[in-house]
């Protein structure tokens, strides 16, 4: 009893700070399509957008955001070079668009809503990778929204530059 | 009658043995015998009552706390389930969790995923892993071609590291764990 009611605390907080965060997204996303990269698959384009459609619904349902919160814990993100954390909810964001939109908004000062926002230009010059249980550093965006969610342990934002000169230093 | 009874006494031994048992049942041997009963009575009520309370005091103190336990084990269980039922019913795949495997391009900090599943060939794969990785080296992966620099490697459920390509690909699929993108030099090395 005494171990869970701080956990409880804890996401009452996260959830109340996310519940702003999420608040403001709407407002800021007013382009209602975003085509992805070429790379990506398209069963993770189209899977991602019935994800956003799911979690409009899903936000008016206090009771399944209850059940949901209970079941992921909030997320590490971690800015490379910055010894200061930050905390997100990934339940709380129902596509990848969400997610990047809300690490511009972390990370980026003054940010403005962009059309063509994705996870490769959410934060001009990073990547958007996470570990996952076996950490293991994979880039974020491959994998479907909601296997996403139930794999992702943290989230690191890595500059490209420093992506790259692992190539360098090899070759 | 009195003079008759000291006369038997003196004769005869089985006459005294008959003369003893009845002098039991007499008045003065009844007081005997009811005492006698009266300790018996004693030493076998209490024993067994004591053992009652003991053995019904014994199940309520232990029922109760089991009882408790067993139930919350049981709904933690039912949780757990219900949980691990929901994830694995999302999936919906014949690989499961295993339809995306890891790729690492040698050099590269951050991997890719790949869902094999999707894939119905090798081409596929290699065009896919040169869309991922293609644009981090000069001229693309060109893999599974012999002017390539690159080589396609890929571990086994077993561990055991192995080169893509060399068996039909289903059986490819249903073993590989994940895959790693080695330089030609890198791959000669024994693993």
């Amino acid at each position: 009893m005494n171990s869970f009611e701080p956990q409880s605390q804890d996401s009452l907080q996260r959830r109340f700070h996310q519940d702003n965060s999420t608040t403001q997204q709407p407002r800021d996303t007013t382009t209602p399509f975003i085509p992805k990269p070429a790379s990506k698959n398209h069963n993770n384009s189209n899977s991602s957008s019935g994800a956003a459609g799911r979690s409009f619904q899903g936000f008016g349902l206090n009771v399944e955001d209850d059940l949901v919160s209970s079941v992921v814990p909030p997320v590490t993100v971690v800015l490379e070079g910055r010894s200061i954390c930050q905390r997100i909810s990934l339940d709380k964001h129902g596509s990848y668009q969400s997610l990047a939109s809300a690490l511009r908004q972390m990370f980026v000062d003054g940010a403005d809503s962009t059309d063509d926002l994705d996870l490769s230009n959410a934060i001009p010059g990073h990547l958007i990778a996470y570990e996952d249980m076996e950490n293991d550093l994979l880039l974020a965006g491959d994998l479907t929204w909601k296997d996403f969610v139930r794999v992702a342990k943290r989230i690191r934002i890595l500059p490209v530059k420093g992506n790259t000169r692992q190539v360098k230093r090899n070759e | 009658m009195d003079p008759n009874t000291p006369a038997d006494f003196f004769k005869g031994s089985s006459k005294f043995h008959t003369y003893y048992s009845q002098t039991k049942k007499g008045g003065g041997v009844i007081d005997l015998g009811l005492s006698l009963r009266t300790i018996q009575h004693e030493t076998y009520l209490p024993p067994a009552r004591m053992i009652g309370l003991d053995g019904y005091g014994e199940l309520i103190d232990w029922s109760q706390p089991s009882y408790n336990s067993i139930t919350q084990l049981k709904s933690e269980d039912t949780g757990h389930q219900r949980l691990a039922q929901g994830y694995y019913n999302n999936e919906g795949e014949s690989r499961g969790k295993y339809a995306y495997v890891k790729v690492n391009l040698d050099g590269l900090v951050v991997g890719r995923k790949v869902c094999l599943v999707d894939q119905g060939a090798y081409a596929t794969l290699a065009l896919q892993l040169n869309d991922m990785f293609g644009m981090q080296t000069v001229s693309g992966l060109r893999l599974f071609q012999t002017e390539s620099e690159f080589s396609l490697v890929y571990r086994d459920r077993e561990g055991i590291w192995r080169n893509v390509g060399d068996v039909p690909w289903k059986e490819f699929v249903e073993s590989v764990d994940r895959m790693r993108i080695a330089r030609r030099n890198d791959a000669l090395l024994p693993f």
